[in-house]
């Protein structure tokens, strides 16, 4: 079985490496959804003309109809309102927590790569033992100490986030720094830092843009993992992990239309991001060449 | 090829070990409970948290015991009688005779003035009750007498200061001069003890897996009647969903059911009953009187306008799914202590608007507003996995809103908020205190009681005629005298809203239908019903 | 070695963040009914009055006399407490990794050789639905299944209860909901990893000089591409293993399974210092003697590996 399924896969390889890649059906169909899942949340509130954390309690529980689309939580209040502010938080989340988490990361891991020698044996160190902090403790620190708002979580995220980042990046610049461009743009007289942000940042965004698609899949779980210890976006303010873990207890209640609806958001979204991710990551390498 | 061989070991395993599940435990006549945290030692006075307590409860023979009713309970108490006299400052406890520790030593008169002196260690972790203050001395007459005297007369003393005391073995303990710190120190550490206990109650300790579970057996040298459950296990489930789930999946026979999870308790397969008594104690809403930016929450109008306007019924009854009792004042409806006399807050928000309006706070588009300021509060929750709690503060931000007071919520982490209202960083906290038997709010509301002088009144409550009416109580030649004045007292603070009394919370469990004779008390630390010594199984579990 | 340095640094940084949290232990410990003056008392006797320089100096003495501590909200010394729970949690953790790997290399080795295939596009999709999956909801539905729906397995727990020792059929009853989601999640980047690494040696010069050669098919893949495939491979696994000690807190928390990673989250919402130390420190140590251990794996995989 094995030998007669190599073939094709040996001899693809074996092809010359330009392959016009296209952005297979999986990929394109994610980035579908995502752009689906983006204007919905962006837009979507405005269309339903109610206060996402209006209570009607006499209402409560109730499954999805006519007038409440995807039913009533246990305070009354419309979830697909919930579920659609709650992504424009979690999206928000994700996004400026990978947006953080990129910048300092792209920036601590070009300087390191770039430099090398002592000042990168010494900050990789630094990446070291910043790794070995317990990270779930610092979020509760952190949590705990600036009274949880978005913002903070936000920045909280990103900032625990930047350590894989700068390696990649970091081992990127490492092998752009040999180019000869590098070594016609110092003799020109280039300075160090003209040479890495307008050179080697940009060469290496294959890299970044698809580590970031990453980050903001794994940001969006991280809020999910954060809310449900209770640390992460709170009470009334909605986002996908807040309305998740809120509603497990009504797992008995069989009250399907709260759990399932935030669960299979992130879901979808989170894979959404991955498989665009990929197929970026596939689309730079091949851009690049070998490696 | 050794990858399939791998996968059908594996299946293999998985196959003989689904066998195994179906016996959590190999004895059909256990009971278990589950909680959500496990007894983080048994030295009542090195240790909090409710699953310490309960099992200090049951293995300890406690000095006085309290039942159902908050009053002595002298069944299954160490002490069968006590004699007030002179004037209340005289106590003479008069001990059972031929009680046993379970390593054969006799528990006398002087384990119990040994464990009573070192209670007011300062030094300590969980030192007593601070009503002990008022003892001038405690002596060991005999082996079965111990004489406390007091400095002035106190009708809680009895309930509230010996009723926590369970007598300690002063042969393992006392090691150290009484009341250092050094003392201290190694009561606060002594793992041998904690973790190993000599015990003197109906129950000994099999096996303490800490955070796993805790099997106790019925303890043979007891002096009292003796346990008909063979095996009582508790069980750790530190999810509350996971808990449910396991009694669903039959694996917990007992367990606390919390409010939320009241409303799908009929969901539960198998032969369960439901039960739901009272509890002890109070969730109000507390302000700070000390924040300039909140002034006006002095003005008692202000405060009954709010009473007027949470409708507490509501919460009571879709929040909590009826686990509640609205309060009318400090003192929950249940008790014997409560003034059944006292005037009720009904939901009235014409009356709320009213009364803000009589007091010069004027509507200006969606909030109240008087000389400039506008009529704006925070109220702060503690714990964000606490559903109730933060339904309960929507609710009542909403009723707040509709009266036109501007409300904005902030939910802390569990510890930053105690640290907060310990330093009264707050404007309005939703809280709740358990009561102690004798429903004593000296700490809590008297004027000179705040912080720093080692009181509770973390939002510096101040009214004379309401420390007044405390003080009398308290200092009461007897209990029945002392029934006036908290009578009085509970119509002053109805009045004067020291506090915004939202509801006392009920406590409620699930059970399996074959099990009886459990007690249902209000003072339950666990939440689970009570009397574990005479609960018996009409039928074997499974 | 630069490793001692690392771990002072961590375990600096770790009691910086200690001190400055706001809701110290003393009023943990006693609860909000104690006295300031009881407070004062257990401040002092946690030695917590002390300036920062000196607390971590004593601790760190302590440390050198292998005395991790005391935790007084578990009233048990903090080597106690790790000893108990070290090995749980290795054993829950090494388990979901084993089962893990052992899906994922197969998985994405054959992914690699129907690479673009619709099978592989189909196995694609389940896989990263897997990845993305939240651990509480994946764990609860699990449980939900199993535990509840199905009776086959138990909610959570160790083992049996009245069995002491180390009851073989029973732990692995109640490990297997916590492996499986632990594994099922962690699966899909294993086997992507294996999967684009697979697919890159493939393309390589080398193995299709050896195809061109004639070598059975299965030579060059088990002895050629799947080694060098695997050397990346290892440095990710040394990369892991601060997991396999540190544990994972929501799914111990959701199977009730006493691990490292739920002591650490106690620990942390009881601001329990010494235990938060004190498994920093172990943590720290561990995982530094398992990088070392991916190095030296590293080495024997590939031999032109040096190091200077």
């Amino acid at each position: 079985m094995i030998d007669a399924s190599l073939t094709p896969a040996v001899e693809e390889a074996a092809l010359p490496r330009r392959r016009g890649r296209r952005f297979g059906g999986v990929a394109t169909a994610s980035l579908l959804w995502l752009v689906f899942v983006a204007l919905t949340c962006a837009l979507g509130p405005f269309a339903i003309h109610a206060n996402p954390n209006a209570t009607d309690v006499a209402a409560a529980f109730a499954p999805p109809s006519a007038r409440h689309w995807l039913g009533t939580d246990d305070l009354g209040r419309d979830e697909l309102l919930r579920v659609l502010v709650g992504g424009r938080v979690t999206i928000a989340v994700g996004a400026v927590a990978a947006t953080v988490a990129m910048i300092i990361g792209s920036v601590y891991g070009a300087f390191c790569g770039y430099y090398g020698g002592w000042i990168d044996a010494l900050l990789m160190r630094a990446v070291d033992v910043f790794m070995s902090v317990p990270t779930l403790f610092l979020l509760l620190f952190l949590a705990a100490m600036f009274h949880g708002n978005i913002v903070t979580l936000m920045l909280v995220i990103g900032v625990t986030s930047w350590l894989g980042p700068a390696r990649l990046v970091r081992g990127d610049i490492l092998s752009l720094k040999e180019r000869p461009y590098v070594e016609a743009a110092r003799s020109m007289g280039a300075t160090d830092a003209r040479i890495i942000f307008r050179h080697l940042v940009p060469n290496a965004f294959g890299t970044i843009a698809t580590t970031t698609t990453f980050m903001v899949a794994g940001a969006m779980l991280a809020e999910t993992a954060l809310s449900y210890l209770g640390i992460g976006v709170r009470a009334p303010t909605p986002s996908w992990g807040n309305l998740l873990s809120g509603a497990q207890s009504y797992i008995f209640a069989r009250a399907y239309w709260l759990i399932l609806p935030p669960g299979l958001a992130i879901l979808l979204t989170v894979t959404a991001l991955n498989f665009v991710g990929d197929a970026v990551r596939e689309r730079s390498n091949d851009a690049v060449g070998s490696t | 090829m050794i990858l399939r061989r791998m996968l059908a070991t594996f299946a293999l395993l998985v196959a003989c070990s689904c066998g195994a599940r179906t016996a959590e435990t190999r004895n059909p006549n256990a009971v278990i409970c589950a909680w959500i945290a496990g007894p983080d030692g048994f030295d009542p006075f090195a240790t909090i948290g409710s699953a310490a307590t309960m099992a200090e409860d049951l293995i300890y023979t406690p000095l006085i015991d309290i039942g159902p009713n908050l009053l002595p309970s002298w069944r299954t108490s160490l002490a069968y009688r006590v004699d007030v006299s002179d004037g209340g400052t005289r106590y003479v406890l008069h001990l059972r005779h031929g009680v046993r520790w379970s390593d054969g030593t006799p528990l006398t008169a002087k384990d119990v003035a040994f464990t009573i002196r070192l209670g007011t260690n300062p030094g300590l972790l969980h030192g007593v009750s601070a009503d002990f203050a008022l003892m001038r001395s405690v002596l060991a007459i005999g082996r079965h007498t111990v004489e406390v005297r007091l400095a002035r007369p106190s009708p809680p003393f009895l309930v509230n200061a010996l009723g926590e005391i369970k007598p300690l073995p002063e042969r393992l303990l006392g090691r150290y001069p009484p009341d250092t710190q050094r003392e201290a120190a190694f009561v606060n550490t002594d793992t041998a003890f904690s973790q190993h206990p000599v015990v003197s109650g109906p129950w000994r300790i099999v096996r303490n897996v800490p955070d796993a579970y805790l099997i106790l057996a019925p303890n043979p040298s007891y002096w009292g009647p003796k346990p008909y459950i063979q095996e009582m296990v508790f069980r750790v489930y530190p999810e509350q969903d996971s808990l449910f789930a396991a009694v669903a999946a039959g694996e917990v026979d007992v367990t606390d059911i919390p409010p939320n999870l009241w409303r799908v308790r009929d969901r539960l397969p198998g032969n369960h009953r439901f039960i739901s008594w009272p509890w002890n104690v109070t969730f109000i809403l507390l302000p700070n009187y000390r924040d300039p930016a909140i002034s006006w929450i002095r003005d008692p109008r202000i405060k009954r306008a709010m009473m007027y306007a949470i409708d507490r019924s509501f919460i009571v009854t879709h929040i909590m799914s009826g686990q509640a009792d609205v309060l009318n004042g400090p003192i929950p409806t249940f008790s014997p202590y409560y003034d059944k006399a006292l005037p009720r807050y009904s939901y009235d928000p014409q009356k709320a608007r009213a009364l803000l309006d009589a007091a010069g706070w004027r509507m200006h588009g969606d909030v109240r507003m008087k000389d400039g300021r506008v009529l704006r509060i925070t109220l702060k929750t503690g714990g964000a996995t606490d559903a109730v709690a933060n339904d309960v503060a929507e609710l009542i931000q909403a009723n707040f809103k509709a009266v036109g007071v501007d409300c904005r919520l902030e939910n802390e982490e569990l510890q930053t908020f105690f640290s907060d209202v310990n330093a009264s960083r707050f404007q309005l906290a939703l809280r709740g205190n358990i009561l102690s038997p004798y429903p004593d709010d000296y700490k809590w509301y008297d004027s000179a009681q705040t912080r720093a002088n080692g009181g509770y009144n973390f939002g510096f409550y101040r009214n004379a005629r309401v420390d007044a009416a405390i003080e009398s109580a308290r200092t009461a030649p007897s209990l029945p005298a002392s029934r006036t004045d908290l009578d009085r007292y509970q119509q002053l603070a109805a009045r004067d809203l020291p506090a915004l009394y939202l509801f006392s919370n009920r406590l409620g469990a699930v059970v399996p239908s074959h099990l009886t004779g459990y007690e249902l008390d209000p003072d339950a630390p666990a939440a689970l019903p009570m009397g574990l010594q005479f609960w018996k199984l009409t039928r074997p579990r499974g | 070695m630069l490793a001692i340095p690392t771990l002072v640094g961590v375990t600096i940084l770790t009691f910086a963040l200690l001190h400055i949290a706001p809701g110290g232990p003393a009023l943990a410990l006693a609860g909000d009914r104690a006295t300031p003056a009881q407070l004062q008392h257990i401040t002092h006797q946690l030695g917590l009055d002390r300036p920062w320089p000196q607390q971590y100096g004593a601790w760190l003495w302590e440390l050198s006399h292998g005395n991790l501590g005391f935790s007084y909200s578990r009233q048990a010394t903090v080597v106690s407490l790790i000893e108990e729970r070290l090995p749980q949690t290795t054993l829950l953790m090494g388990s979901a990794l084993l089962i893990s790997v052992l899906l994922a290399v197969p998985l994405g080795v054959w992914q690699a050789y129907r690479r673009n295939s619709t099978l592989d596009r189909i196995a694609s999709v389940v896989v990263f639905l897997a990845w993305s999956m939240p651990t509480f909801w994946f764990g609860t539905i699990l449980i939900a299944i199993f535990a509840v729906q199905l009776r086959w397995l138990p909610v959570g727990g160790l083992q049996t209860i009245d069995t002491a020792g180390f009851d073989w059929p029973s732990r692995i009853a109640h490990l297997i909901l916590p492996t499986t989601t632990l594994a099922i999640v962690s699966l899909a980047g294993w086997s992507r990893y294996i999967r684009g690494s697979m697919a890159e040696q493939l393309g390589e010069d080398y193995a299709r000089t050896a195809r061109a050669k004639g070598l059975g098919m299965r030579a060059v893949l088990f002895h050629h591409v799947l080694r060098n495939a695997l050397i990346p491979f290892i440095t990710l696994l040394g990369a892991t293993v601060p997991a396999l000690f540190g544990g994972a807190v929501i799914t111990e928390q959701i199977f009730a399974y006493p691990g490292m990673g739920q002591l650490f989250w106690q620990s942390a919402v009881d601001r329990d210092y010494a235990t938060l130390l004190g498994m920093t420190v172990i943590t720290g140590v561990l995982v530094v003697l398992g990088n070392l251990l991916a190095d030296i794996l590293y080495a024997v995989v590939d031999p032109r590996v040096r190091y200077d």
